[in-house]
């Protein structure tokens, strides 16, 4: 057996054969993992997963802050996105020693067009898929209502995301209430897509319960930011029969769940206030409609007092205007009847006159007919009279003052008298 | 009147309700007969729905508290 070393002797051995040029700026292809930035310096775990989603490989690696802003911004320029955890990235890394630190591998150099590709061609095979389903817009086709109250939360019990929504939520300014019921489910690690998954079948078995669902992550490690970028998940989101509130991504990183959930928030801050706007825009709403009604109500009201004033001003009007119709008719009337006596009174003169005419003309013509009819008489009692006779020649003879018309009344010694026309003679009869 | 019914509505119905109301409380055909019967029932409906805003329905959270995995 050989002397053994020391472990400085037997590290500085390790730190010679990594002088190897085979592990020397060397392009490599792997996952980043639970990156963080201290006093300039990058450091980062580079990962490969298998098939299954088990991590395989595993190396802690650094970027140095000289070269560290300049990568970055090269990766930004390109990507769209800041170094982050969950990447696929393919960088220059020469892997060194540190008989104290221990393997280190130093990242010099980096290629952002592989993890754009990467990171894209993933969610566009999930996106088509969605697509092709026909459900990447079902959940953005939900209502929620006027007034989302009953919230099913999706999340990590004690991470500070959870706490800083209900917080946001219950004490919300305008004292909205808020009914909030958590579904816990790992947000981070392996287990965060079945997990969010099984929270979702048990919040649609009491679905009538909720008006809508948010989930949200408790903050910590991006590292697995991109396992959210999952078809199973993204297809259940999707297809949830409540509305969705994501707030799963960060600021530069829309993930596929927050793509088809019915809306996306950056943190479950933002989830909260978009809630307590909700319920504000309904107070406001209400406040509203209530000025509405009272207005309605007095301009109805002051309405209807115009409607009777004016019927109160139209009505002595009327009655004073059927009243001045009423004189003036009274008034022709009465102008009209003497006029109209007058009249009948001068046409009943007229007749009276004609009548008095006739009456005039009948009896002239009925006196004329008398003095006629006496001029008649007269002639025939002159024509007639014994006088008349006599002085024709005809003598009357009376016996005893009686006229002797026949000789049997005549005796012998009657004393007669003879009526002659112009004196009396008296005999005796002889026989 | 109806009460015990209209708490029975929920937040958007009996939002929905007093805009229809309210619409027929401007409406020029509106007669004032009808207006003390739509003013009572709105400020009714305005009262239901600001409690179901702002006012803790005690047995919902109940049923909401033990159903959380807090």
């Amino acid at each position: 057996m050989n002397e053994p070393l020391s472990l400085i002797e037997y590290n500085s051995r390790i730190k010679r054969l990594l002088y190897d040029s085979s592990v020397q700026e060397c392009w490599v292809t792997a996952e980043t993992s639970d990156l963080r930035v201290s006093r300039g310096h990058c450091y980062l775990e580079l990962i490969q997963k298998n098939e299954q989603g088990a991590t395989v490989a595993r190396l802690g690696a650094v970027i140095w802050a000289s070269t560290f802003a300049q990568l970055n911004a090269y990766f930004a320029n390109t990507t769209g996105k800041q170094l982050a955890s969950a990447m696929k990235v393919m960088v220059k890394v020469s892997t060194n020693f540190h008989e104290m630190y221990g393997l280190k591998a130093v990242i010099n150099d980096i290629n952002p067009e592989y993890t754009l590709g990467d990171m894209e061609r993933i969610r566009r095979e999930i996106i088509a898929k969605l697509t092709a389903d026909g459900i990447i817009d079902m959940n953005k086709q939900l209502d929620w209502g006027l007034a989302p109250q009953r919230i099913a939360v999706v999340s990590a019990s004690g991470a500070a995301g959870y706490g800083d929504f209900c917080n946001q939520l219950h004490g919300n300014e305008f004292g909205l209430k808020f009914y909030t019921c958590l579904f816990e489910s790992p947000m981070q690690g392996a287990n965060t897509v079945p997990g969010v998954i099984a929270a979702l079948d048990r919040i649609a078995a009491h679905e009538d319960m909720f008006d809508c669902v948010v989930i949200i992550r408790g903050g910590g490690s991006t590292s697995d930011l991109n396992s959210f970028d999952n078809y199973d998940l993204a297809a259940n989101i999707a297809q949830f029969p409540l509305p969705i509130i994501t707030g799963i991504g960060h600021d530069r990183d829309v993930t596929i769940p927050d793509m088809v959930s019915k809306l996306h928030v950056k943190t479950p801050t933002a989830a909260a206030q978009f809630l307590v706007q909700c319920g504000a825009a309904q107070l406001d709403r209400l406040n509203a409609l209530a000025t509405e009604v009272v207005n309605s109500s007095r301009e109805a009201i002051t309405h209807a007092r115009e409607q009777l004033a004016y019927y109160g001003n139209f009505l002595p009007l009327s009655a004073q205007k059927l009243v001045e119709t009423s004189r003036a008719k009274l008034m022709n009337y009465t102008q009209a009847i003497p006029m109209v006596l007058k009249s009948r009174i001068s046409n009943e003169g007229i007749r009276l006159q004609r009548y008095v005419d006739i009456a005039k003309a009948a009896a002239a013509g009925r006196m004329e007919r008398e003095r006629m009819r006496l001029g008649s008489l007269a002639d025939k009692v002159t024509l007639l009279s014994p006088q008349n006779t006599l002085n024709r020649g005809y003598s009357l003879t009376t016996l005893n003052g009686h006229v002797v018309t026949s000789a049997t009344a005549i005796g012998a010694g009657d004393r007669l008298v003879t009526t002659l026309k112009d004196g009396t003679v008296q005999s005796i009869v002889e026989q | 009147m109806e009460n015990q019914e209209i708490n029975k509505l929920t937040y958007t119905q009996a939002v929905n309700e007093l805009e229809e109301i309210v619409k027929k409380m401007q409406s020029p055909e509106c007669s004032i007969d009808n207006l003390s019967q739509y003013t009572a029932r709105s400020l009714q409906l305005l009262k239901v729905c600001k409690a179901k805003l702002t006012e803790t329905d005690k047995e919902l959270k109940k049923v909401l508290d033990e159903m959380s995995d807090n």
